[in-house]
């Protein structure tokens, strides 16, 4: 994953700073230092006297961002100054503060600690050069495969007590080159927890930095300082936000200041461009592999699904992000030679082989984190996290994802990732571009059970064949590729007996994966022992809709203050289908009934015939958002299609009932005598 | 108790002053009210019982009780409706009093034309608003098919009838008798009104109007014929009349009654309008396709409605397509397993072609399910029965259920 190096530091740093410790590895002592704090740095007083009643188990009384970004040559390196300081009211407090941690990147970083005091009762303890300090590699993404270089120091002061103050401030010396001589940045204003005095001050010697505050507005205050600009922003009694969750990245709550020398996507384009520029072509490696893909696939359309699966699966995802290969790609031939690329690297590989082709391919830049969200804040190329391509192809435009695993079909059939807003480098439109102005289906699942009854007396057969496509299917092609088909069924027992008393599997789960329609079915087979209940001569049994109680869930807040997330378009549809042992009857509304909502199409409809009641319902999400104008409406309906997830089917036991069997046996005469086949 | 072969004539019964038509049902299970609800709901009538009323308004109806449905009926505000249609002006006061007891009267005495007993059954209920609606229809098996829609209004937290609309027939009650009271009102006058050289014409006019107007409160239909063939061209070309003599006639024989529906077609067919109406007209002359297309059109104005399934159902059986009418019926029975008259018109194709042993079955069905009280000699007394009632299997069902 491509980052903003030095956004992701600070960020980490007051993130551990407001959430506490986290896992630590191994152990690097190296671009560690204790001095004093510069002398451009202003001494920021805070309160220690005042209540803490908003608080938590923590009083945050300040936390303080001062950075000297200096462009000119031969100035000294970019600094960043933290302070921060906070009063322990609990042992809460104390035990998610007994060390604190500071991430950097000692590739291209220095950490200077300038101070550690624990002040109790008014005393102070200066702590920093005695401070026990382990250098930490973390590699918090080591998991997803991603080597970034950046580590931790931990510092685990001693004698620490409920009601004490920690004080405690670091300079961060050094950028990450690959951003060369422009600035930009992002500074929280607010958090999840109070905060007593919040400050942001910025010296420059640049004319050209920008700033614009998100969620709330500030504007930062200007002055001269030792013959630099100074931008200053001060707030006091910062209060928390209460994060609804639940919500897309552009209706966080949280508020934010940007700042960048960027004057718009275009001249954040231009420098991509420059790291992308001059790599793949000449590659006889890259030229055969084309070559060969073209020879195996049947139709230009073949070729790019071809040349997408082959950097999906053939190259391995490994993400050595180290110093200015965070946001470099590498060579297309070095990734093909070493079998292995992170984003960027997987993008470019498979754009080039496009372009081989005469196909029109550009790696495009996006935002995981900030999806829609990306236009609120200034350009910069801190907004991107992840890489993609985009292909332009007789008129339409696919955006492929190198990094996916587990796709298949045609490229009409691809599963996919809207991420809002993409930066797509090189291309004639240089500035963000929206992805999907109308997105399409994301994933569509079709579900038909059976249950099949051969009398009131014995266990039923209920059979579930379950078909996917798109993102669904890639979900489902994961699953059955990285579990054991018992896991699985243990997994589907699980499910089913929340339901139904008595479910046992009668056979494995099976499946059939389209690889040409992108289409993965599964079928299940299962007995209920305890399916019918009986009292005097009435039969009923519970009918459970399951398929869309994944999907469509009450938001865990319900007063809230952002848009509630559905997710991306799906469709689900579902066929219920109980075949009664003999012939009942079954009084039904057959009328389909639909619940519409903006955001949101329910359809259900039952019918009865044949002795078999068939309950059918589709489920279309329109909108990945539910704003908040509508949100009690979707409660509303919400409610209403609920009831159609349970409900009871009752029938009068034959046996029980006098002149039924006649009437039976009247319906099967009626059958001989038309034909039977009649529709 | 049995089926007549309905489709040879659809529509017979009026609910009032000769223009309300009806025979119908629905799928409910047994919608005439029993005589405790009947006396609930006459007590309680408020807004929250629309559903009782309605089960009452289609009691009342199946037992031609005048008396009970009038009590129903809000007079004052079906008058004022027909009133407002007049000029202030066109009456004196005491003439208004007059016309307004005339009216009265005419509601009272002939809000159902019929006095047969004819199932009646409630299709639906609904409240938009403040208005409150009951589709009511007459049952298959009575000889006749109508449906009519009431309107009701909540007046002092009782839900009163103020007007009724015959869906078959297409007429609202108040526009009627608003469009019929200005004719008379108009004819009356029109010797005073005309030119001195029309006078004679309009004189003649005057008379057969009026002739065919007591032709109609006679009641006998060759007189009502007479007089219509003899009514000005400009009462011909309204349907109010021909839909009245068409109240009459259906009782007659069928080239009387392919007449009167040909005077309907050919005045009135052209216009979209009486597509139910004129499926007797197009059963009579075989064309089964408009008769089908008529329903179909029909159906998707009323609604899902079993009587009409059945009706479709038995187009099939007068083309001869016995299987499709059989697998209709069953439809219908699977459909709506509650509606008898299914019951009763495939018993009536059994016998009449020949499956006593089924027919039987059909027979067992409504005694033993829903409890159906056969009555001695129900089917010996009727001919059409005559060759079943020989069969072993009527012989051996009659024993067993006696």
């Amino acid at each position: 994953m491509l980052k903003s190096k030095m956004l992701v530091a600070w960020k980490c740093a007051v993130i551990f700073f407001l959430a506490g410790p986290v896992v630590q590895a191994g152990v690097n002592s190296n671009g560690y230092v204790v001095d004093s704090t510069p002398n451009w740095v202003v001494e920021r007083p805070y309160d220690t006297s005042g209540s803490a009643m908003n608080a938590q188990a923590v009083q945050y009384l300040l936390v303080d961002q001062q950075h000297r970004l200096l462009s000119k040559v031969g100035k000294r390196p970019s600094q960043y100054f933290y302070r921060f300081a906070m009063r322990l009211l609990n042992r809460a407090g104390l035990s998610s503060n007994s060390q604190l941690e500071i991430s950097f990147n000692p590739a291209y970083q220095t950490l200077h600690l300038h101070s550690l005091k624990i002040i109790r009762n008014g005393v102070a303890r200066e702590l920093a050069s005695s401070v026990y300090v382990r250098m930490v590699q973390q590699e918090e993404q080591l998991s997803l495969d991603i080597h970034d270089g950046v580590v931790t120091a931990v510092l685990i002061p001693e004698d620490i007590r409920v009601g004490d103050i920690i004080d405690y401030s670091y300079t961060i010396e050094g950028r990450n080159p690959i951003f060369g001589a422009k600035y930009f940045g992002a500074s929280r204003l607010d958090f999840s927890a109070p905060v007593d005095k919040l400050g942001l001050r910025i010296l420059t010697d640049s004319k050209k930095f920008k700033f614009q505050s998100v969620g709330v507005e500030l504007e930062p205050e200007q002055h001269r300082f030792q013959g630099l600009t100074e931008y200053t922003l001060l707030r006091n009694d910062v209060p928390k936000v209460i994060d609804d969750g639940e919500t897309s990245p552009e209706y966080s709550p949280f508020s934010w200041i940007d700042y960048s020398e960027y004057t718009n996507w275009k001249a954040v384009n231009e420098w991509a461009a420059e790291l992308y520029a001059g790599v793949g072509f000449d590659s006889e490696e890259v030229v055969a592999l084309s070559r060969k893909l073209r020879r195996q696939s049947n139709s230009w359309e073949d070729y790019i699904t071809q040349a997408l699966f082959f950097v999906q699966n053939e190259i391995r995802y490994l993400g050595l992000e180290l110093g200015e290969n965070s946001h470099r790609p590498r060579a297309p031939t070095e990734v093909l030679n070493k079998r292995y690329g992170d984003c960027k690297d997987k993008s470019l590989l498979l754009a080039t082989l496009l372009k081989l082709q005469g196909i029109q391919a550009w790696p495009a830049l996006v935002s995981t984190n900030s999806r829609y969200g990306i236009t609120r804040g200034l350009p910069s190329p801190g907004a991107f996290d992840h890489v993609i391509t985009l292909v332009e192809f007789r008129g339409k435009r696919y955006w492929l994802d190198g990094t996916r695993m587990y796709q298949a079909g045609g490229l009409a059939d691809l599963g996919y990732s809207d991420y809002g807003f993409a930066l797509v480098v090189g291309h004639r439109d240089a500035s963000l571009q929206q992805m999907y102005p109308e997105p399409p289906l994301a994933s569509r699942v079709d579900i038909i059970e059976e249950i099949i009854a051969t009398n009131f007396n014995e266990p039923v057969i209920l059979k579930v064949k379950s078909e996917y496509h798109r993102n669904a299917a890639e979900v489902q092609r994961y699953q059955f590729q990285n579990l054991s088909l018992d896991a699985i069924n243990r997994n589907f027992l699980e499910y089913y007996g929340r339901f139904y008393d008595g479910i046992k599997a009668v056979e494995l789960p099976s499946y059939e994966d389209d690889t040409t329609g992108n289409r993965f079915t599964i079928h299940e087979v299962y007995q209920i022992d305890d399916f019918w209940n009986k009292k005097d001569s009435l039969i009923y049994n519970k009918v459970y809709n399951l398929s869309y109680i994944q999907v469509l869930k009450t938001p865990k807040v319900q007063q809230r203050t952002t848009p509630y997330r559905l997710g991306s378009p799906r469709q689900i549809t579902s066929i219920f289908q109980l075949h009664y042992p003999k012939d009942v009857t079954l009084n039904l509304e057959e009328k389909p009934i639909t619940i519409e909502h903006p955001a949101l199409r329910y359809v259900y409809q039952d019918q009865f015939e044949d002795d078999v009641y068939t309950h059918t319902s589709s489920l279309v999400l329109k909108q990945k958002d539910v704003a908040l104008t509508d949100l009690d409406k979707y409660l509303l309906s919400l409610k209403e299609i609920r009831k159609d997830w349970e409900y009871t089917l009752t029938v009068v036991n034959p046996e029980s009932v006098p002149g039924y069997s006649d009437l039976q046996k009247l319906k099967a005469r009626l059958k001989v005598i038309s034909g039977i086949d009649y529709e | 108790m049995s089926s007549t072969q309905v489709l040879k004539k659809l529509l017979v019964i009026a609910v009032t002053a000769g223009l309300l038509v009806g025979c119908a049902s629905n799928q409910t299970v047994n919608t005439e009210p029993d005589s405790q609800s009947v006396s609930q709901a006459s007590e309680q009538n408020s807004t929250s019982d629309l559903e009782t009323i309605c089960n009452v308004i289609a009691y009342d109806l199946g037992e031609s009780d005048h008396q009970s449905l009038y009590e129903k009926v809000d007079s004052d505000i079906i008058l004022s409706r027909i009133l407002d249609t007049f000029d202030e002006d066109s009456f004196s006061n005491q003439e208004f009093q007059k016309f307004k007891q005339r009216l009265d009267g005419l509601i009272r005495s002939k809000i159902i034309l019929r006095s047969d007993k004819v199932r009646w059954d409630v299709v639906r209920s609904g409240v938009v608003n403040d208005r409150y609606t009951c589709l009511v229809r007459s049952s298959l098996l009575g000889g006749g098919v109508s449906y009519v829609e009431f309107e009701l209004r909540n007046v002092d937290g009782r839900l009163r009838i103020v007007d009724w609309n015959d869906l078959v027939r297409e007429v609202r009650m108040t526009d009627m008798f608003s469009e019929l009271f200005h004719d008379i009102y108009e004819m009356a006058d029109a010797h005073i009104m005309a030119m001195p050289y029309q006078v004679t014409t309009v004189v003649k006019q005057q008379k057969r109007y009026f002739e065919y107007l007591a032709a109609i409160r006679s009641g006998d239909p060759n007189q009502m014929l007479v007089a219509y063939d003899k009514l000005p061209l400009r009462f011909k070309n309204k349907p109010l009349y021909a839909l009245a003599l068409l109240n009459y006639i259906t009782d007659m024989d069928d080239p009387r009654y392919y007449k009167v529906l040909s005077n309907i077609k050919k005045r009135f067919g052209g216009t979209g309008r009486y597509d139910f109406l004129l499926i007797d007209y197009y059963l009579l002359t075989h064309e089964y396709d408009s008769a089908k297309s008529s329903l179909d059109r029909f159906k998707k104005r009323i609604g899902e409605d079993p009587l009409l399934d059945l009706l479709l159902a038995e187009l099939d059986n007068k083309q001869g397509n016995k299987q499709k009418f059989y697998a209709k019926c069953l439809q219908v029975m699977n459909n709506n397993p509650n509606y008898l008259d299914t019951y009763w018109y495939v018993f009536d194709q059994l016998v009449a072609d020949g499956y006593y042993d089924d027919a039987v079955l059909v027979l067992n069905v409504l005694a033993n399910l829903f409890e159906y009280t056969f009555y001695d000699d129900a089917f010996e007394s009727d001919v059409k029965y005559r060759e079943f009632t020989k069969s072993t299997a009527f012989k051996g069902w009659k024993a067993g259920s006696g």
